[in-house]
């Protein structure tokens, strides 16, 4: 048999298998099962494809970790059928980067799920691995998946480096000839779409098996078509095919075990979570006042009772500015330390009043209150929620009990506590530096501030490193712009005998219903000294916030104490905000950045009603790509959790992990330019509808 | 040199402390959260058995309404009725979670794990049911996401023919023994009441969610 024919023979196996497989119909029905994500982060059997889908929201953080292959990554379902992924790899052994690699590369990838799994068909999904960046992996894949009981088979047809052994000709050819031939990656600096050469030139076939043997074990095997080319120098390819036995350790972490390639032993841990599948659902904790009855049947209560008012407020963690009573209305505004649901705290204090408050008050507006600002202000019919509070509504509605409205705010004379203090310790990191990948300092920081008139506030912080590998970098700027951020290793080597991390005095203040003002003055932030503010239009019923913000810097100088350096510069930025309180909220700043540079951010991030975040951004500016250098434009990822999530009980904690490459100097900006609507969006009505569950919880 | 900053940081972290929740850094904050976690968790594993505290004596002497509640685990307590006016009967328990009654029937809890946020049923008052009755009965509960869930249930009410005695703390009540057989798909609920002649609900076993189960409720003042 000559070489042309067994090839021949081979290709038409390959899509004999794939075709047949994708359009079989099989009877069996599936039973549900746990979908595994790959080594690549998405569903998947070892390091190939399934067509499956996460359940929406679902976040899954890896690492794998072999001889020659450090792995991390964190996978996030985006929208119900859209799942991306980050990956931060390490590849080779005895190379010049840190750890002995050869290189470290970032990747991203997305899986689109087309079809779910039917009774007869297959699940049936698409995929770009690798498709921002270097490329390292680029590939893209049409796959299909089906169950039959605990049996699993997948099979699908890969592109670019999928596309690799017993290869053959493009079939997407016959829909246009632009498919025939790939072209050649080209990325610059990275960070990039760089050439889009998706599905096109020659495609494999690849396929494999994944058996559940009981709800903990399953064990996967896999054909792959992948080379390993460029793996090859450092890793023995000796088979294609992989093997994987996994273990289900509980409802969050799975360790798996592998043999890849005919030659190597990996191993990886995943863990598993979705902000809508808490740990324990629905804690324990202090229950809201019942409301009390208002009718002519019912016993008339004429006088207001307000130290119970002020009493179980306190009891629930609000603390009073103001309270004042008006005809058949009762204002107050309170500060909420208890609860990080805005619902909930409507919902507490809402109670409170509608029970305490005499029959004669028949309207609550309730006004929160954060960082000297009131922030939010609910109005609530108090007739209108007796039969609410244990007969809840799904959504909020034009007829609604409780709306959003923007009053004059409240302006408090006085304040009872005028000098706050903290002492703790402080974490922080720098990630996916190629000659250390992960840098750590933490410390000590002491905070003070001291409010000398309700809006007017000096405050700062000093921080003294403990235990650091920050200096240990030994990169320094190679920026030709303007080294506004660049210098960061700098920083990090001269602040370690104890810096000023920031001092400046500050007001803000309510400046008409809706519209939110803020200056300050002083070393506003580690790398900046200098004088600016912003302003903020939101009304409490738009889904839209307006604001712009200008300030006037200097460098500061690197042991991060009084001295300034000689750049200075004006930064400023017009900003829109959006959100609708559905599933995305997104938000863009445009104006000029700290090098001088032209251009905007756009950060989208997706808001679960539990109060996680995940989200990202991107700055663009007429910085081009290779003056930018690493990366081409600033961007990063970021997921927030908040605690009460963790652990079921009322906590307003939230922690943050943002994953942000190298910092460079285009569309860099000063990182406390935009406060405003940080500090209102938390209490804002798109925010109280996205929780609107938790209202009488 | 440097051992002693790191005791200094140790100490720092175990006494990290501030005078406002507005200066709190975050690794402040998430440090009194775990060390109020451990702690809360500590005390939850003390569970005291009100029968074995509580007597004929103590209930009689209260003379005031008292609801002894128990869950699936063995864990109960004792509440008391909220005073004035409400949607139905409120009862407050000493951990500060309270049980809505209307009717005898589980309205609505608060406090307690993946409560029940509110329940509304057609069902006819207890007087009124001859031998049978049949309804509908919807509840709903507070999902992951904090969005209400709404599970509506196909209900029968079933009167038993003969009259019932039981005991509840040495005193034994005349009652009238009902089931409640609820429902929903492949989910079905069993609800069994004990209705006095004035109406009360003097026990009852009653479905309260997935994460609690049915909850044992009995009526103890007199």
């Amino acid at each position: 048999m000559s070489q042309e024919t067994g090839r021949t023979i081979r290709i038409s196996v390959s899509l004999i298998i794939v075709l047949t497989f994708l359009y079989l119909p099989c009877a069996a029905a599936s039973d549900p099962q746990r979908v595994t994500a790959s080594n690549f982060g998405l569903p998947g059997l070892v390091d190939l494809p399934t067509a499956q889908r996460f359940p929406d929201g679902e976040l899954v953080v890896m690492q794998q970790v072999h001889k020659s292959l450090a792995r991390s990554g964190i996978s996030f379902q985006a929208l119900p059928r859209v799942g991306v992924s980050f990956r931060y790899s390490g590849h080779g052994i005895d190379g010049g980067e840190a750890y002995g690699r050869v290189n470290h590369d970032r990747s991203f990838d997305t899986h689109i799920s087309i079809f779910d799994e039917g009774t007869y068909f297959p699940a049936i999904s698409l995929g770009l691995r690798d498709f921002i960046g270097t490329g390292w992996y680029s590939s893209e894949y049409l796959v299909g998946t089906k169950s039959m009981g605990n049996l699993e088979l997948t099979a699908g047809l890969g592109f670019g480096r999928l596309a690799g052994k017993y290869s053959f000709s493009n079939p997407l050819s016959s829909l246009s000839s632009r498919f025939d031939k790939r072209d050649a990656n080209t990325f610059g600096r990275g960070g990039t779409l760089g050439t889009i050469n998706w599905f096109q030139g020659d495609a494999a076939a690849f396929y494999g098996v994944r058996y559940q043997f009981s709800k903990k074990i399953t064990i996967s095997s896999e054909y792959t078509p992948d080379r390993m080319s460029l793996e090859s120098s450092y890793l023995n390819v000796n088979s294609p095919w992989n093997f994987r036995a996994s273990y289900q350790l509980n409802d969050y972490i799975n360790l798996s075990a592998q043999y890849l390639h005919g030659s190597q032993v990996s191993v990886t841990a995943q863990v598993s979570v979705n902000p809508t599948r808490p740990p324990l659902l629905g804690g324990k904790e202090l229950a809201p006042v019942p409301v009390r009855l208002r009718s002519e049947e019912s016993q008339p209560q004429i006088i207001s009772y307000h130290r119970a008012i002020r009493k179980v407020l306190a009891v629930d963690g609000f603390e009073i500015h103001n309270i004042a009573f008006n005809d058949s209305m009762v204002s107050i505004t309170v500060k909420n330390t208890k609860f990080r649901s805005t619902a909930q705290a409507v919902g507490r204090v809402a109670s409170t009043l509608q029970r305490f408050t005499s029959d004669d008050i028949k309207i609550a507006d309730i006004s929160f209150m954060s960082k000297n600002l009131v922030t939010a202000t609910y109005r609530v019919d108090l007739e209108a929620v007796i039969t609410e509070q244990y007969n809840p509504k799904t959504t909020v509605d034009g007829r609604s009990s409780i709306v959003a409205v923007d009053i004059n705010a409240f302006l408090p004379k006085k304040n009872d506590q005028r000098f706050t203090w903290g002492l703790g310790p402080y974490i922080t990191h720098r990630l996916f530096n190629p000659d250390l990948p992960l840098s750590l300092e933490t410390g000590v920081e002491l905070e003070a501030g001291y409010q000398i008139t309700p809006k007017l506030k000096i405050s700062g912080a000093v921080r003294k490193s403990v235990l650091t590998n920050l200096t240990d970098n030994n990169r320094r700027s190679n920026s030709s712009l303007p080294r506004v951020h660049s210098d960061w290793p700098l920083y990090d080597i001269e602040g370690q005998s104890g810096h000023i991390h920031e001092l400046k005095l500050s007001y803000v203040k309510n400046l008409a219903p809706g519209l939110y003002g803020r200056a300050h003055a002083g070393l506003l932030e580690p790398f900046f000294a200098g004088v600016g503010g912003e302003l903020l239009y939101k009304p409490a019923q738009w889904p839209i916030g307006i604001g712009i913000d200008i300030h006037r810097v200097r460098k500061r100088d690197y042991d991060m104490r009084f001295d300034l350096l000689d750049y200075e510069t004006t930064v400023g930025h017009l900003s829109v905000y959006y959100d609708a309180g559905g599933m995305f909220d997104i938000e863009v700043n445009a104006g000029r950045y700290l090098a001088g540079d032209w251009g905007a951010t756009t950060t989208i991030s997706r808001k679960f009603g539990s109060g996680w975040e995940v989200g990202g951004y991107a700055t663009l500016t007429d910085v081009p790509f290779d003056t930018f250098g690493e990366g081409s434009f600033d961007k990063a990822i970021y997921v927030s959790v908040p605690i009460d999530w963790i652990i079921s009980s009322p906590t307003r904690s939230k922690r943050r992990l943002t994953l942000r490459p190298i910092t460079r100097d285009g569309g860099a900006n000063l990182f406390s330019a935009r406060k405003l609507y940080r500090y209102i969006k938390k209490t804002q009505n798109a925010q109280f509808q996205r929780e609107f569950g938790r209202l009488w919880r | 040199m440097k051992w002693i900053f790191v005791v200094s940081l140790a100490f720092t972290t175990l006494i990290s402390c501030s005078n406002s929740s507005d200066f709190e850094t975050g690794e402040i904050k998430a440090i009194k959260m775990l060390r109020e976690t451990l702690i809360a968790h500590k005390k939850s594993t003390i569970l005291l058995d009100t029968r074995k505290i509580i007597t004929r004596n103590k209930i009689d002497n209260a003379k005031i309404p008292v609801l002894f509640v128990e869950l699936e685990n063995g864990q109960n307590g004792t509440l008391t009725l909220y005073p004035g006016e409400g949607i139905g009967e409120t009862w407050l328990g000493a951990d500060g979670a309270t049980i809505t009654l209307q009717s005898g029937r589980i309205k609505a809890t608060r406090g307690m794990r993946s409560d029940v946020m509110g329940s509304t049923s057609s069902m006819p008052p207890w007087s009124e049911i001859e031998d049978t009755s049949e309804y509908s009965r919807q509840i709903s509960y507070l999902g992951g996401d904090n969005q209400t869930s709404f599970k509506t249930f196909s209900c029968i009410m079933k009167k038993h023919n003969k009259q019932s005695t039981i005991t509840i703390f040495d005193v034994p009540f005349e009652t009238q023994e009902f089931l409640e057989v609820c429902i929903n798909g492949t989910e079905k609920l069993e609800n069994i009441y004990f209705v006095d002649y004035k109406n009360v609900v003097r026990s009852s076993k009653q479905y309260h969610g997935a994460a609690l189960g049915y909850l044992t409720i009995e009526r103890l003042d007199r």
